[in-house]
């Protein structure tokens, strides 16, 4: 676990920021990155990021062009004005998902039913398809029919 | 519209498997409907919008499911603080200036909160450890809307939300917990270091930024995104919450062997003060039925049941005192009229 920058407490915030072309990481522990401005709650971070482009070129300037919000309305809030924000700001929005989520960034489980019901489900038919190809390229047709009973069982689950 | 605050309290589970340590689980869906701007940059007239799409729901669910809806804007500022002491809506809900609703199920244990930071919060409470119950009831809710809205959703980050903290599933799943014992014995560290290194938040009774009353804690999922809210739901209940409750029991009965006395002294000291007292606020209210209940969960008051002090930890709040007598929020009059109720509730 890295250090604090400032004292020799572990660090539990990590930010690389771009300034001037060149990147720099921050390390800062609880007390510090309380004092840096960041909401500090029961040791992790509750939500506030500077984000990277509220202060720096090419960043700043983006409006969604659905609800007019801007990356620093964003920065002051901390809330999106509607679901096109997210396709709007989705560089930003990668790193700071990433960040406060875990480093998880691939939603897992339920989907709405007009979209398709179960992610999860079609993550697994995408994965046995790219399996299934490789195993037919390798010619292991023993590991192919058993993708392919896979894959028909997950189809059969799909008609019901 | 009607609550009656003597049903269902949200926290009788004393004779539960975990009713000494566990008040109450709690489930809420972050969701936003497709098409709309999110509620911080929303118009009046998308906000009515909102609450007229969700509200044709409740016109066709079977009557058992039957949600009643409220009308926000209507409720006097007693009633808003009713629902908010039940949990059924957030106190930002019920402060809010713009158009706002919330349905209400018939067991007072399911909400629908409409226009709070996303279009909808979808809520469950139920008593004692009940995760499952509450997982389900979300979901059911959830799948209801699904059928007369639509809503937004990424391939990615899943179920899209106002502040992107609640992207992915959307649920937050809480136990509100009763932790006398580890603070007797300075052990609640332990806890606080455990949620850190799981990524599972701890706060106080009233949420975010509060302080703790009553030795009362809820402790909550922090992560959203990467895991089904089924999986999110086994992290929490099934290898989180059990370690709180076994060091909890231990604690207590460590105070039991070392500290009888002391722990005989705190909880008659409790009850001769809410038996005897001519005014009391909230904050002292509920801490000191905190110390009873250490009391009492450990068998040093057999005279009291664990479940008038569950009930009480409600029935003291400000909202539903005001409700009892008749009163506005402030009147000066709440802080008697809670003294005579808890001298009723607890006389020997």
């Amino acid at each position: 676990m890295s250090k604090c920058d400032r004292c020799d407490k572990p660090a539990i915030l990590h930010e690389t920021r771009i300034v001037d072309g060149k990147t720099r990481t921050v390390h800062l522990c609880e007390e510090h990155a309380a004092e840096a401005g960041f909401q500090v709650s029961g040791g992790s971070i509750a939500f506030s990021f500077p984000l990277p482009g509220g202060n720096t070129p090419g960043g700043g300037g983006r409006t969604c062009s659905d609800c007019g919000m801007t990356i620093s309305d964003f920065k002051e809030t901390s809330l999106l004005g509607c679901p096109a924000c997210y396709e709007t700001f989705e560089s930003h929005l990668e790193k700071l998902i990433a960040r406060v989520q875990g480093g998880q960034s691939q939603h897992v489980g339920k989907a709405p039913r007009q979209v398709g019901g179960d992610v999860d489900r079609q993550l697994t038919i995408k994965r046995l398809l790219k399996e299934l190809d490789s195993a037919v390229g390798r010619e292991q047709y023993e590991r192919a029919a058993e993708i392919r009973d896979e894959l028909r069982h997950l189809n059969d689950g799909n008609d019901r | 519209m009607r609550i009656d605050p003597d049903r269902n309290c949200p926290y009788s589970s004393g004779s539960s498997a975990f009713g000494d340590v566990v008040l109450s689980s709690r489930a809420r869906l972050a969701r936003n409907l497709d098409g709309f701007p999110f509620v911080n940059r929303a118009s009046e007239a998308d906000s009515r919008e909102v609450i007229g799409l969700v509200r044709a729901m409740g016109a066709e669910g079977p009557s058992a499911d039957a949600l009643e809806w409220i009308d926000l804007e209507e409720q006097s500022a007693v009633t808003r603080q009713m629902l908010t002491e039940r949990h059924l809506v957030s106190s930002m809900l019920a402060e809010a200036t713009h158009p706002a609703a919330v349905a209400v199920g018939p067991e007072l244990c399911r909400s629908i909160m409409v226009n709070e930071e996303d279009h909808l919060r979808i809520q469950s409470i139920r008593a004692g450890l009940a995760m499952e119950d509450v997982r389900t009831d979300v979901d059911t809710l959830d799948d209801r809307l699904e059928e007369v809205v639509a809503i937004a959703f990424h391939p990615k980050w899943g179920y899209l939300s106002a502040c992107p903290t609640n992207v992915g599933t959307g649920v937050r799943f809480s136990v509100l917990l009763h932790l006398p014992g580890l603070r007797i014995i300075q052990d609640l560290e332990r806890i606080y270091r455990a949620c850190r290194d799981t990524n599972m938040a701890i706060r106080g009774y009233h949420g975010e930024g509060s302080d703790t009353v009553a030795d009362l804690y809820q402790v909550s999922n922090q992560v959203t995104l990467g895991s089904s809210a089924e999986d999110l739901l086994v992290q929490l209940s099934e290898n989180f919450i059990p370690g709180i409750i076994e060091y909890e029991r231990r604690a207590r009965m460590l105070v039991v062997e070392r500290e009888v006395a002391k722990l005989d002294d705190r909880t008659h000291r409790a009850l001769g003060v809410l038996r005897e007292a001519r005014l009391l606020t909230v904050d002292e209210s509920m801490n000191l039925l905190g110390r009873l209940r250490l009391g009492v969960c450990m068998d040093r008051l057999p005279e009291i049941e664990v479940n008038t002090i569950n009930q009480l930890f409600i029935d003291v709040q400000q909202g539903h005192v005001a409700w009892r007598i008749g009163s506005d929020l402030d009147d000066r009059a709440i802080d008697e009229a809670r003294a005579a109720l808890l001298r009723e509730k607890l006389s020997a």
